[in-house]
């Protein structure tokens, strides 16, 4: 990954969960430009509902506070590059 | 026949300029409530009712914040909270100067809005039942 290394802050996602997420981001930096949240998140977020089912959500940037309810092992938020990313699955099933 | 079709359409005009009159006045009311909180709608599916509520909540919020700095988790916090009490579960809120998301929300569910610097996402998901299995 040319972006550098991800550093997990917090999840509680499984491992190989994790990996998933952070490689679908470094993708979507491969992709998109740094500048461009937006295509970034749906990327990440298109990905998810796609292989683990519908009702993901994502949300990156460089300056945000939230507050959300999800699912159980199925939350992850860590920081590569310049953003930080926040994915997870806002739907009990 | 012909003035009672005279009557009719005389009639459908007074209620469609009924009708005009009435929406222009909420259209203002909402206007003003808006300027007044330094409020800017960016997008939106939410009942009225709903935004006005968020955008008190968080003009509250923003008004009570010593020296105007701003704490982004506590006012994603309160929104999310008064709407999962009000309204049920389950709200998410992501509150910031600088962030793109892209999610998935319910009909009726979700309002996107700058109040004075700071950007607001309020959305809601279905609950489903757990899967226990």
């Amino acid at each position: 990954m040319l972006e550098g290394k991800a550093m997990v802050k917090e999840t509680d996602m499984s491992t190989k969960m994790q990996i998933h997420a952070m490689a679908s981001a470094s993708q979507a930096l491969d992709l998109y430009d740094v500048y461009d949240c937006i295509s970034i998140a749906a990327h990440i977020k298109k990905e998810f509902d796609s292989v683990y089912g519908n009702g993901w959500q994502c949300v990156v940037g460089s300056n945000f506070g939230c507050y959300f309810t999800h699912s159980s092992g199925t939350f992850i938020y860590f920081a590569l590059a310049t953003l930080n990313f926040l994915i997870f699955k806002g739907t009990s099933s | 026949m012909e003035g009672a079709q005279e009557e009719l359409e005389r009639r459908s005009k007074f209620l469609k300029s009924l009708i005009q009159k009435k929406k222009t006045i909420e259209q203002q009311e909402q206007h003003d409530h808006l300027q007044h909180n330094n409020v800017r709608v960016r997008a939106c599916d939410m009942p009225l009712p709903l935004q006005n509520r968020a955008f008190r909540c968080a003009r509250d919020l923003l008004d009570s914040m010593p020296s105007k700095k701003l704490d982004s988790k506590r006012l994603a916090l309160t929104l999310k909270k008064e709407f999962d009490t009000s309204y049920g579960p389950a709200w998410h809120c992501i509150v910031g100067t600088s962030f793109g998301s892209y999610v998935t929300h319910s009909f009726g569910g979700f309002v996107y809005f700058s109040i004075d610097k700071v950007y607001v996402l309020l959305f809601k998901t279905a609950v489903e039942p757990l899967d226990h299995s």
